[in-house]
């Protein structure tokens, strides 16, 4: 038989059976559709905002948005204490935050499915050695654990990426290890090792693939983390630093106007709220939708 | 009559459809008597257990013209009468006795627990009868073994316990499901003895449900074989095990190596076989459920279900036109 | 073909704060496997099966003791070289096939570890041999749960008969599967035994399986053999004691229960051997000989028999 008419023969692939059980879960269902209009925004922010998020304008300080008194339509949402529109600002953040989050991400999941790995596969004392250096990292609070690491290597975004990532990877590490013990005990694995498979092809060919539901779930819910943690530092004026349109920077800024222009913490605020809830219920949906024991 | 089922129907309504698991099914039960169900996976010998014991899932919608233990209908008792009346007039014991116990509490706590549901004593009182039932299944050193928790017993000393948990009321009906499947042939030989003893000593009905037909053809005075939730042969043990009639149980003994027929097979010789599978409950063939497997199948079989009649002459019931006919012992044929 | 000389394998557990203690896993097995035969290992839980097999797949380094292939030693022929030799059937069809693999994929994975032949030649291979097994083309680019439980099983023997071994271990082939589908996959393996003139070690805890497969029969308990030879021999006649409560014990068609109970109490566990013979305190007729010493594997017959009243009791 040939090689092509082979790929036809395959039926249903487990991605597709997935996509049906995802599709009958509605909060995941519309936290996708919030999570693609923001990836839509930040993809497309250069053409969308109508203004550039660090132009001035003079005079223009503080103004509430275009639906309350004294609002204007030129600036929908309002503009900040030294004139940027707010609109633009959120728009171009978008990119930044999101950017920041699957950053983050990435680091700390491509770092942490390596040591749990290896920690999980062969045990002993790879596995001590791993499993002592998390537990060094959780005693320490997370978020005072990134104010330290930010604050060693200088505030600025890609800083902040790091430091948010190291305090993350402890997570993945005991969560790939945890899965693949569990996998390495099946049959199929001892198979493998019988016709003569090397570790390598066993750990990433044979037993990461089972793992893969829970380490996306993880990583969903991870992102939403990250992006709060990278907002918090922001926040703290650890992360990025003005005038740079990110989201928790935003916050900070719009901190002491707190009380006589609500408009510029709300808006922000909003924006981390809505990615946040739209990444958990994603989540959530890939969770349902993944796991085998609900599924039965 | 202890055990009266008639007509019981058990469909699931599922995310893809209704699924009958269960299909007419009609049977009885003596008291003091032992009954075999033999199945394959999926033929809804668990779940007719659990219909009988009121434990089916919400989505099951359960039917029956009768069905009635000792005169009392079952089909109108509410969550608290079932509650009433499991472990006290029924109990069962399951296939994995490890998981049927509690881990967080010991085996005595679990013991006088089950014992205060049902009767009215004081714990004292409820301690001292653990300690009688416990040496009743024949438990060496039972007064250790209360305070032991789960894990530190082997698999045969589990289903002792849940065996003594289960017997702790006097119930009239025993159902066992597969409860030797998990454990090693000697300890499985033990248990079975002692399911019998207790069962003589107490006048107790017992339904032994496996797969296995060695252990049925051993221990039980009835036998009745299932197929994709249908009676499709019973009647008294050794007349069905050595005169079946219906093709599936014929097939089914026929495949079996059976360790003692070693003197009239040849040696590797290839076993007859049922072939295919067992039927998707969802896709049921029309007519007979046997005919897709059946080597014997007619035309008749393929367009209409045959019922279950008792064959003239002997104690038997058959679902099949064309039953085997009982003077072919299973060893001369296939 | 294979040899198996006295191989043991002892573990050392060391639990915080007990002493270190030592499980013998296998202690003193020794066979010898033909051409085309068929040795039944029958045992009940934790008498070494599994050890056995691993042991035998070069998974696990026997504490001492040989493995001979065609009378060379495993290094001698190099571990690549002996693994195509010597293939495994697991027991559970559900765990021993990746669920994220398609069949045909997970029928060649031998073939892409241990060979060099192109995409085209391991596929081809993989259909012929998938079809060898009973599973149609078209069928093979399912993934496993897709497939009954039978499918599953042939599946598994597809895989393990790939690379050309000469003999296979079959650890319990049979024993999760419906009773209406053993005999289908027992007579496949009868068929492959026959075509393609292997060797089997059929590990099984149901004599009725093993009696119908084998040639010759090795009964295991605790590590160790206790009785081993031809199959009618042990079949019909056995020696030891705890053969013969074993084959009381199983269920059969035929044959109404024994009276008595042959094996008294619980199986011991390899974490804490009894002395002696270990099969002393279920054995009915154990006395202080067999607490103290432990019989050694003697001829006896045909057979080998490991007790000390070998003579008396027949």
């Amino acid at each position: 038989m040939e090689l092509e008419q082979a790929k036809e023969l395959t039926p249903q692939t487990p991605f597709q059976e997935f996509y049906q059980s995802f599709a009958l879960n509605k909060g995941a269902v519309i936290g996708l559709a919030v999570l693609l209009f923001f990836i839509a925004v930040g993809i497309s922010s250069p053409f969308l905002a109508p203004y550039d998020p660090t132009q001035l304008f003079d005079g223009a300080y503080r103004l509430p948005p275009f639906f309350s008194s004294g609002g204007n339509t030129k600036f929908l949402l309002g503009t900040d204490d030294v004139g940027r529109d707010i609109l633009s600002r959120l728009i171009h953040g978008t990119a930044l935050s999101l950017g920041v989050g699957i950053m983050i991400v990435v680091v700390s999941l491509v770092l942490g499915t390596i040591f749990g790995l290896l920690a999980g596969y062969f045990g002993k004392s790879v596995d001590r050695t791993v499993m002592r250096f998390t537990d060094i990292v959780m005693a320490l609070p997370s978020t005072l654990l990134a104010i330290v690491v930010a604050a060693i290597l200088g505030p600025g975004l890609v800083n902040a990426v790091w430091a948010v990532s190291i305090v993350a990877i402890p997570n993945y590490i005991r969560l790939v290890r945890a899965l693949v013990m569990a996998e390495k005990k099946r049959a199929y694995v001892m198979a493998a090792q019988a016709y003569g498979a090397g570790h390598i092809r066993i750990m990433v060919s044979e037993i990461l693939p089972n793992c893969t539901a829970p380490i996306i779930v993880q990583a969903t819910l991870g992102l939403s983390e990250g992006i709060l943690n990278a907002a918090a530092l922001g926040f703290l004026g650890l992360g990025a630093q003005p005038p740079t349109p990110e989201w928790g920077t935003m916050l900070a800024d719009a901190r002491p106007f707190l009380e006589n222009s609500p408009w510029m913490v709300t808006f922000p605020g909003l924006c981390i709220l809505l990615v946040v809830l739209a990444l958990n219920l994603v989540g959530d949906g890939l969770r349902d939708a993944l796991d085998p024991r609900l599924k039965r | 009559m202890l055990l009266d089922v008639q007509n019981l129907t058990i469909t699931f309504n599922t995310k893809t459809g209704p699924l009958t698991a269960v299909r007419n099914l009609s049977f009885q039960m003596e008291m003091g008597e032992t009954l075999g169900v033999v199945g394959e996976s999926g033929c809804g010998k668990s779940i007719t257990n659990l219909a009988i014991m009121g434990l089916l899932p919400p989505q099951a919608v359960t039917s029956a013209t009768h069905l009635s233990l000792e005169g009392k209908n079952l089909l109108s008792l509410n969550e608290r009468e079932w509650q009433c009346l499991r472990g006290k007039d029924v109990a069962m014991i399951f296939q994995d006795p490890m998981s049927a116990l509690n881990p967080c509490y010991s085996v005595g706590d679990q013991l006088i627990e089950t014992l205060l549901v049902h009767a009215e004593m004081s714990r004292s009182d409820a301690a001292l009868e653990s300690l009688n039932l416990m040496e009743q299944v024949g438990i060496p050193a039972p007064k250790e073994r209360l305070k032991a928790y789960p894990h530190e017993l082997s698999g045969g000393m589990a289903q002792r316990v849940m065996i003594a948990m289960a017997i702790s009321s006097n119930p009239k009906l025993l159902i066992a499901d597969e409860p030797t499947t998990a454990l090693d042939v000697t300890i499985q030989d033990q248990i079975l003895r002692l399911l019998k003893d207790i069962q003589e000593k107490r006048q107790m009905s017992l339904m032994l449900v496996t797969h296995d037909l060695g252990v049925v053809a051993q221990n039980t005075d009835r036998i009745q074989v299932m197929y994709a939730g249908e009676v499709v042969e019973a009647g008294l043990t050794q007349d069905v095990i050595h005169h079946s009639t219906h093709p599936y149980t014929f097939g089914l003994l026929a495949g079996h190596p059976d360790a003692r027929k070693s003197g009239e097979r040849n040696h590797k010789s290839r076993l007859p076989s049922i072939q295919g599978m067992v039927p998707n409950l969802r896709q049921r063939p029309k007519g007979c459920q046997f005919h897709p497997r059946c080597s014997f199948a007619q035309d008749t079989c393929r367009l209409e279900a045959p019922q279950l009649t008792v064959t003239p002459g002997i104690s038997r019931a058959t679902r099949c036109y064309y039953p085997l006919n009982r003077g072919e012992g299973r060893t001369d044929q296939c | 073909m294979l040899k198996v000389q006295n191989i043991k394998k002892h573990y050392h557990v060391r639990k915080w704060p007990d002493e270190a203690k030592t499980i013998r896993a296998l202690d003193g097995v020794s066979f010898h496997l033909q051409m085309g035969r068929t040795l039944g290992v029958v045992g009940e839980s934790g008498c070494g099966k599994s050890t056995l097999a691993r042991t035998l797949l070069h998974l696990e380094l026997p504490t001492s003791g040989e493995v001979l292939w065609e009378n060379q030693t495993i290094a001698n022929i190099g571990e690549q070289n002996y693994r195509k030799n010597i293939q495994m059937i697991f027991q559970d069809p559900y765990n021993s096939l990746n669920p994220r693999k398609r069949a045909i994929d997970i029928v060649s994975a031998p073939l892409q570890v241990n060979t060099n032949l192109s995409k085209q030649e391991i596929l081809d291979r993989a259909l012929d041999i998938l079809l060898k097994v009973g599973i149609a083309s078209t069928e093979a680019y399912k993934y496993p749960h897709m497939y009954s439980g039978g499918q599953r099983q042939r599946l598994g023997i597809a895989r393990a008969l790939i690379l050309g071994p000469k003999a296979v271990i079959c650890d319990e082939p049979v024993s999760a599967l419906d009773v209406s589908i053993q005999a289908q996959v027992l007579n496949l393996l009868l068929d492959l035994q026959e075509t393609l003139g292997l060797s089997y070690i059929f590990i099984s805890h149901d004599l009725g399986v093993v009696n119908h497969v084998s040639d010759d029969i090795m009964v295991m308990y605790l590590g160790k053999a206790v009785e081993q030879g031809p199959k009618e021999e042990i079949m019909q006649a056995p020696k030891h004691p705890y053969t013969r409560a074993l084959w009381a014990s199983s269920p059969s068609l035929d044959r109404a229960k024994t009276k008595d109970v042959l094996a008294l109490g619980e199986l011991p566990s390899p974490m804490n051997p009894p002395s002696g013979c270990s099969y002393h305190k279920r054995c009915p007729h154990a006395d202080l000989l067999c607490k103290e010493k432990a019989p050694a594997l003697m001829p006896y017959g045909k057979t080998l028999v490991a007790c000390h009243y070998t003579e008396k009791l027949n």
